[in-house]
């Protein structure tokens, strides 16, 4: 028996070695996939669902992850494409659903909760009159703190683009902010 | 750029705290459908068994339909089992891989093929037609070269195929589950600083799952009882750590291996 990890699957001698477990991708970015699904537009009931699919691809696709690459955006790519399948079997749900599998919120009061439902509702609102593009956009960056670089590289997308978009984006959520009656600077 | 007013980042910040979060019940059942699913069919889109997606696609089909098709596989897997019997000792016919790949998987939504092949089978002529089809050099491949009845290369071929599809994802989920289990032994000699017997265990587990799914996991606890014992792993356990940056046994791995780590 050969004390060497060579039965590890063969890879081109060029390409940077798969570094990551998915396990530990799994462990840390299951709620972030599971957020960007639903905030995507795929309804709760759909979710577990989309998950599984978004994992499944992650786990055999794993070795085309390069060790430089970021996983949320590697993830993000994967969860985009299931959710836009989600999205065409299902008519996109109104309002926030909360199915029984959601965990209970972390606010600290039944005021806290009531007002962060609220803000999770509205922001929901808001994300379904974006255009994808812009959607993506604001919900990594503004959601997510993602740098814009990186979600260049989730989206494939230039980097002017992107700020473009979430300049567009941003003047669009302050424009639904006034409307919806949120006070003004 | 424009900024966001201090209300609208309050607000951005309101709605992240009442985001929508999945329990922890619901991530372990979905990465246990995962590994389930990878394990059932590596490369090929396994049907999702607790998923209400796949729930709803079995909900649609008659309620006939999932007794045939298990009378179906089982039929077919007998009818593998015999005609590998019966073809152990004569010399193999090349494979009739076209046929083979023409053959549906076994998926929830593919019944009409499977009741097509069930008809077929039984049947001497089609069973003489198949092969001569299915193979390039048809003359060489016919099951008359090699003396036997025209119906047996027919079991051969199409049945067989549906009773390997239906029992290649349970020996796969039952593979795993053997994996796990051995590994949980070595880890269970590791806890107990029995490094020796850990590192048999992981021997045989080369030796049964040369190419496993928990390699990976397998080398690393090699690394471990390894050094437990005082044998330096020399540059296997730096192309470990460099190849698993982000593997859950790092930290264990770098604790043990301290003193051979540069």
């Amino acid at each position: 028996m050969s004390r060497s990890i060579s039965s590890e699957p063969a890879r081109a001698p060029s390409a940077p070695p798969p570094t990551r477990s998915f396990d530990v991708l799994y462990d840390t970015l299951f709620d972030f996939v599971f957020r960007c699904l639903r905030r995507l537009g795929v309804p709760g009931a759909y979710a577990e669902d989309a998950c599984q699919e978004v994992f499944i691809v992650l786990h055999r696709r794993l070795g085309d992850l390069r060790s430089d690459a970021s996983e949320r955006a590697f993830l993000f790519g994967i969860a985009t494409r299931v959710a836009s399948q989600y999205r065409r079997k299902t008519a996109r749900h109104a309002g926030t659903e909360w199915a029984d599998h959601i965990a209970p919120s972390t606010s600290t009061g039944p005021f806290d909760a009531a007002a962060a439902a609220q803000a999770a509702e509205l922001l929901e609102r808001f994300l379904g009159q974006l255009d994808e593009d812009q959607r993506s956009v604001f919900m990594l960056m503004e959601l997510e703190d993602f740098s814009a670089p990186e979600v260049a590289e989730a989206l494939d997308t230039k980097l002017n683009t992107i700020y473009s978009r979430l300049r567009l984006a941003r003047a669009r959520f302050m424009r639904f902010l006034r409307e919806e009656g949120l006070p003004r600077e | 750029m424009n900024e966001l007013s201090p209300e609208a980042r309050r607000a951005l910040a309101q709605a992240k705290s009442g985001q929508p979060r999945a329990s922890h019940a619901l991530r372990a059942r979905v990465k246990e459908n995962v590994l389930r699913a990878v394990a059932a069919a590596p490369g090929e889109e396994a049907p999702l068994e607790a998923g209400s997606h796949a729930k709803s696609i079995f909900a649609k089909l008659p309620a006939w339909t999932l007794p045939s098709l298990g009378a179906i596989a089982f039929i077919g897997g007998i009818a593998t089992f015999a005609a590998q019997r019966e073809s152990a000792d004569m010399p193999r016919a090349p494979q009739p891989s076209a046929a083979r790949r023409e053959v549906p998987s076994v998926q929830p939504l593919t019944a009409a093929p499977q009741r097509e092949a069930r008809v077929q089978a039984p049947s001497p002529s089609a069973a003489e037609a198949g092969p001569s089809h299915a193979n390039d050099d048809g003359a060489a491949a016919h099951p008359r070269e090699h003396g036997l009845p025209a119906a047996q290369p027919r079991n051969h071929e199409e049945p067989p195929a549906l009773g390997q599809r239906a029992s290649v994802p349970a020996r796969r989920d039952n593979d795993l589950r053997a994996e796990m289990q051995l590994l949980a032994r070595a880890e269970a000699a590791l806890r107990t600083n029995e490094p020796s017997s850990a590192l048999s265990i992981l021997d045989a587990h080369a030796r049964k799952f040369s190419r496993g799914q928990l390699q990976s996991e397998r080398e690393g606890l090699r690394l471990i009882a390894q050094c437990t014992l005082g044998s330096d792993p020399q540059q296997v356990l730096t192309e470990y750590l460099r190849d698993h940056r982000d593997g859950v046994l790092q930290s264990r791995i770098r604790s043990s291996c301290a003193k051979y780590l540069p």
